[in-house]
């Protein structure tokens, strides 16, 4: 099972710490700090989770859960957990709205990212892996006419 | 829950042994097309489980025994063998260890007491939509299974 998470957070500081908390979790990890890059890069890592930071000069996490609305849809469950060290109401429920599916508030806790993160990988294994039970199906069909 | 089609109606299990609580949080989730159920007696919560077929289940933590962690456990197995079956951790506890311990059990989500109606909608809404996705599978699945050739 691939475990490749997408950090996308303009602090460089906060990219490092998550790489090394996430170190013995992911098989692949992608750091972003410029966010115009975030959507070039979920196209070209495919990741299994993204960790997307909210205030970050434009287009900011918001925009980007905006933008990488589409996408995510085309994958089936494509989880994405917010990081925020804003935890007004108004954020945290702009981000839902926007399909985030978790947050985590900085400062950072090493124990409860790798434990959201784990929880989210699993959930998205289970759909990987029967989508692929549905394809290895597919393929045993006898051809259409 | 094998034959569960994504076209029914979801259902919502509430287990919290403060009346007002889930009277509120029933209040929040009744929509069409949702279906809730209350518990606020824990005891009862597995029978429910079992009988009701939630899609989604709203679990307090802070109960009489069996509180919200020794259900989360006690549930485990039946989840991990219905594929994925969220479940939102309700607390009024925020404390890192209640936290979590929560997330080690395989909680998906919190919610913190007071309750925030938006939110609780918001995070209901999210957890449906990705069991929904993968019902959707589920289904897709068993049609597939069923075109099948004999011994195939």
């Amino acid at each position: 099972m691939n475990r490749r998470v997408l950090i996308i957070d303009d602090s460089a500081d906060d990219v490092e710490m998550l790489e090394r908390f996430l170190a013995s979790e992911a098989t692949a990890i992608r750091g972003v700090t410029d966010s115009a890059q975030a959507e070039w890069a979920f196209q070209d890592f495919e990741p299994d989770v993204v960790l997307l930071d909210l205030h970050m000069p434009d287009p900011n996490g918001l925009e980007i859960l905006r933008r990488l609305r589409g996408p995510r849809r085309a994958l089936g469950f494509l989880p994405v957990i917010v990081l925020t060290g804003d935890t007004g109401k108004s954020a945290r429920n702009s981000a839902l709205i926007l399909g985030a599916d978790d947050f985590l508030t900085k400062p950072l806790d090493r124990h409860e990212v790798l434990l959201r993160v784990r929880n989210l990988l699993r959930t998205r294994q289970l759909y990987v892996e029967l989508a692929e039970a549905n394809q290895a199906l597919e393929r045993r069909l006898p051809q259409q006419k | 829950m094998k034959g569960r089609t994504y076209a029914e109606k979801r259902r919502v299990l509430i287990v919290d042994d403060n009346a007002d609580d889930v009277e509120m949080l029933h209040r929040f989730l009744t929509q069409e097309g949702t279906a809730v159920r209350g518990v606020i007696d824990s005891a009862q919560a597995e029978r429910a489980f079992k009988e009701f077929e939630p899609d989604i289940v709203l679990l307090d933590l802070h109960m009489p025994e069996p509180d919200g962690l020794a259900l989360l456990q006690r549930l485990r197995s039946s989840r991990a063998m219905i594929g994925f079956l969220p479940v939102i951790v309700l607390t009024g506890d925020v404390t890192k260890t209640a936290r979590d311990f929560a997330l080690l059990f395989g909680a998906d989500d919190f919610l913190t007491k007071p309750l925030d109606g938006a939110e609780v909608q918001l995070r209901v809404r999210n957890l449906l939509r990705t069991r929904q996705l993968y019902l959707e599978l589920a289904q897709a699945k068993r049609a597939l299974q069923r075109r099948l050739p004999k011994g195939g």
